[in-house]
């Protein structure tokens, strides 16, 4: 269009010039045409007058036409030669799969060389479930018998603003009912359930039924807003069963954003590390703002673990959602799912990044254990600058998010660094923060099964559903451990770890013929027992029982419930000396049958001392 | 490069510092190194280089330097009576960088990680048994214990209870 105008006023300046050498003759005054829109901000089943102002002194109008070709509809055109004024109307469609910009074009009748057009975006229509009160994004979560969620749909693109129908299902009411006008609705748990029960709630748009938004709520006995389901079920990969692990739905959003959210399952909750971290190859259509410095290089994180792997990807911001809970712009990793150079520092056990579901055997861990950043440790915090000027493998600066292999860590301050999501949860339903500790409820079992189901609370005694009551509290020392005694030693390195599979510890036990990291004691299974001690308060004999794992892996391989899996730390006999490189890994087993309660460091809890601690 | 570097941050920090660093390092290069297996000559050197406090114990059968870094990772070394590097260990909220404190061992541990990574060993402790190294890391994060020897290098009636 513009090069168009250029051309015609360079023609009209030849013709002056032509003019004045050649001497009279009658001047053609260049055709130009101006267009414009009765509403420039058409939307979806809209319409628009389109006018179209025809410089042409032989008073023709124009030829209409738009692209892509079918994508609306045009009629009514009109021109009035008196003047110069040609009309249509545009109407987009109600209905759209993906984001089109639309060009109107008018072409001059005179000379179909001269035109002029303009732009009409639209975008697809969508549908985001809310909860109506607080007004925040409605993620999984878990209810009460009897009681009821008031719910609210944000429409965006709909031409007809026709809003939605509400469904549930199973649709038998066992899972509760659901009522609703186009833009608000009803959801009433049923007054009692046989077990835990789930519903799925869905809003449809009446204006294209082929979208709508759909959320799992799960109704419990001691549902809530500050509880969340934990299923133990082997994970989010077919196949491929991660044992004794924990699995939750978190739900993301663009920081501020009540529309551009994602919810993702299979998130491991994980009381041996600090921070939220989402694999993007899990969540690929998931785009969060980075963290930027004035260069415009991109702050990036590497979580290292002691079995050598890492997790290397952005430092990115997010609302987070958990149940009824908010965490507003919590600082997350996203982990990359290429990973060309990653910082040597980071890569030190010299195998390779996690980047895929089936390698972290998760879409994403949840760490919320008992510090309140990923690099922060009994009241110091190592990556703020404030400790010396050496810093650890967990921070640097890349630009255009790649880094080097010889890069080095740089300082970041608290706010920026992975943060342990309790810390910033708010509930915003009873207006209390539930952010000093966590409860992690699971059902006694004795044999493996397929899966099991337990709860996770937020908070210790902030609500009405989560106090301490007669748990007896274990505190930690400057390195959020205890000491376990077992067997003649004294392992003063123990600690309680939702993420590991497996009880560890140092043992005459024989060792699994196939599967040499585990215990296939000659009786299976075996009780034995261990005292843990805590640092200044808390002393408790734990019985626990080892089973075969040869067996265990070979006849119930594709179950996510072992009770009796334990394995090696350490050797015995090579450990009595308070030897560090052994200890008690009171890893999942530990919490099958028990409430645990997990405060985070520097947190007060009421009747109880301040944080780190843990309690059962 | 060089013995005993607790934290490659700190080397690269200093190594980023200025033309003497590297100059030392051009001068270390020739000497034996302190990593397992090593020799021990050149701890003092390390020390000053990454400002570790070194503390050095006797026992009957071998001596034990200590060094502790800024960022509070322990590091042991125990070098038998011939100056050999037979064992490390360390503790502390970081992992000290493996390749350093390895030398040579540090492809047989990356090996035997990636061993355990592929069998149903995920987050847990990483336990790696072969002839020539016994490699033992644990913990979690903020909390990193492990140890590594070389059976063979063991002193005569040393035992792995002591390598602590």
């Amino acid at each position: 269009m513009r090069k168009a105008l250029l051309l015609s006023g360079l023609a009209a300046s030849l013709g002056l010039v032509g003019c004045f050498k050649r001497g009279p003759e009658v001047l053609q005054t260049p055709i130009s045409i101006s267009i414009s829109s009765s509403n420039p901000n058409v939307g979806v089943g809209q319409s628009a007058t389109i006018t179209a102002i025809v410089y042409d002194q032989n008073k023709q109008g124009v030829q209409w036409s738009f692209s892509p070709l079918n994508f609306g509809t045009m009629g009514n055109a009109t021109f009035d030669p008196s003047t110069l004024t040609a009309t249509v109307t545009y109407t987009a469609p109600s209905v759209l799969a993906n984001p089109t910009k639309v060009t109107v074009t008018a072409t001059s009748v005179t000379n179909p060389n001269i035109s002029a057009n303009l732009t009409f975006s639209f975008s697809p229509l969508s549908v985001s479930l809310l909860n109506f009160n607080p007004f925040i994004p409605l993620a999984p979560q878990t209810v009460s018998p009897g009681s009821q969620i008031l719910l609210a749909v944000q429409v965006t693109n709909d031409g007809s603003n026709k809003g939605v129908t509400w469904s549930i299902s199973p649709a038998t009411g066992v899972a509760g009912t659901i009522s609703g006008s186009s833009f608000y609705g009803q959801y009433n748990a049923p007054s009692s359930v046989a077990g835990p029960t789930d519903a799925i709630i869905t809003a449809t748009s009446v204006t294209n039924p082929a979208v709508s938004a759909s959320q799992k709520l799960t109704i419990l006995p001691n549902g809530g807003a500050n509880v969340v389901t934990l299923n133990v079920d082997g994970g989010p990969i077919p196949g491929s069963p991660e044992p004794n692990a924990a699995f939750t739905s978190i739900m993301l959003c663009s920081p501020g954003s009540t529309t551009s959210c994602q919810t993702i399952d299979g998130i491991l909750v994980d009381t041996g590390s600090y921070g939220l971290r989402i694999l993007q190859a899990a969540a690929p259509s998931l785009k969060l703002p980075l963290i930027t410095d004035q260069l415009g290089d991109t702050l990036e994180n590497c979580a290292s673990w002691p079995d050598g792997s890492f997790l290397w990807g952005p430092v990115s911001k997010a609302d987070f959602y958990i149940g009824g809970e908010t965490a507003s712009s919590l600082v997350i990793q996203v982990i990359s799912s290429t990973q060309a150079a990653v910082p040597n520092g980071c890569a030190n056990g010299g195998t390779t990044g996690d980047i895929t579901p089936l390698q972290l055997g998760a879409n994403g861990i949840l760490g919320i254990g008992p510090e309140p950043t990923d690099c922060t440790l009994s009241g110091v915090n190592y990556c703020d600058g404030s400790k010396q000027s050496t810093l650890p493998n967990l921070y640097y600066s890349c630009p255009s998010a790649v880094c080097t292999t010889a890069d080095s860590p740089i300082v970041v301050p608290a706010a920026l660094q992975i943060s342990n999501p309790i810390i910033s949860l708010q509930n915003p339903s009873s207006g209390l923060n539930d952010n000093n500790g966590v409860i992690i409820q699971l059902p006694a079992v004795s044999d493996p099964q397929a899966s099991a189901l337990g709860t996770l609370t937020f908070g210790i005694g902030t609500e009405p559903n989560n106090s301490l009551g007669s748990a007896q509290v274990f505190t930690l020392d400057a390195n959020d451990n205890f000491t376990t005694t077992y067997n003649g030693q004294t392992l003063t390195n123990s600690f309680i770890d939702s993420g590991q599979n497996t009880l560890r510890f140092p043992d005459t036990l024989p060792t699994c013929p196939v599967n040499t990291n585990y215990y296939c004691p000659a009786t299976s299974p075996t009780s034995l027992s261990a005292t843990m001690t805590g640092a200044t308060q808390g002393q408790s004999t734990i019985t626990f029982n080892v089973d075969d794992a040869d067996n265990l892996f070979s006849t119930a391989g594709q179950d996510g419930v072992f009770p009796g899996l334990a394995g090696p730390q350490g050797q015995y006999g090579n450990c009595s000396n308070g030897n560090a490189s052994c200890m008690f890994v009171w890893g999942f087993p530990f919490f099958y049958g028990r409430t645990v309660f997990e405060a985070i460091d520097g947190q007060p809890v009421f009747n109880a001392p301040n944080g780190p601690w843990w309690a059962f | 490069m060089k013995a005993y570097l607790l934290d490659n941050t700190t080397v690269r920090m200093a190594q980023k510092a200025g033309i003497l660093i590297t100059l030392l390092t051009i001068a270390l290069t020739p000497r034996a190194l302190a990593f397992l297996g090593g020799s021990e000559d050149s701890v003092q050197d390390d020390q000053a280089l990454l400002e570790a406090k070194v503390r050095t114990t006797t026992a009957a059968a071998y001596r034990i330097h200590e060094l502790t870094s800024p960022l509070g990772i322990l590091v042991r070394e125990y070098v038998s009576q011939a100056g050999v590097v037979f064992a490390v260990s360390w503790q502390g909220p970081f992992q000290p960088d493996m390749k350093q404190i390895l030398g040579s061992y540090f492809v047989e541990y990356s090996l035997g990680a990636k061993e355990e990574r592929e069998g149903r060993v995920r987050r847990s402790p990483l336990n790696i048994y072969r002839h020539s190294l016994v490699f033992q890391s644990a913990g979690h994060m903020r909390a990193n214990f492990g140890r590594a020897y070389d059976p063979r290098l063991l002193p005569p009636g040393v035992n792995a209870d002591e390598l602590r």
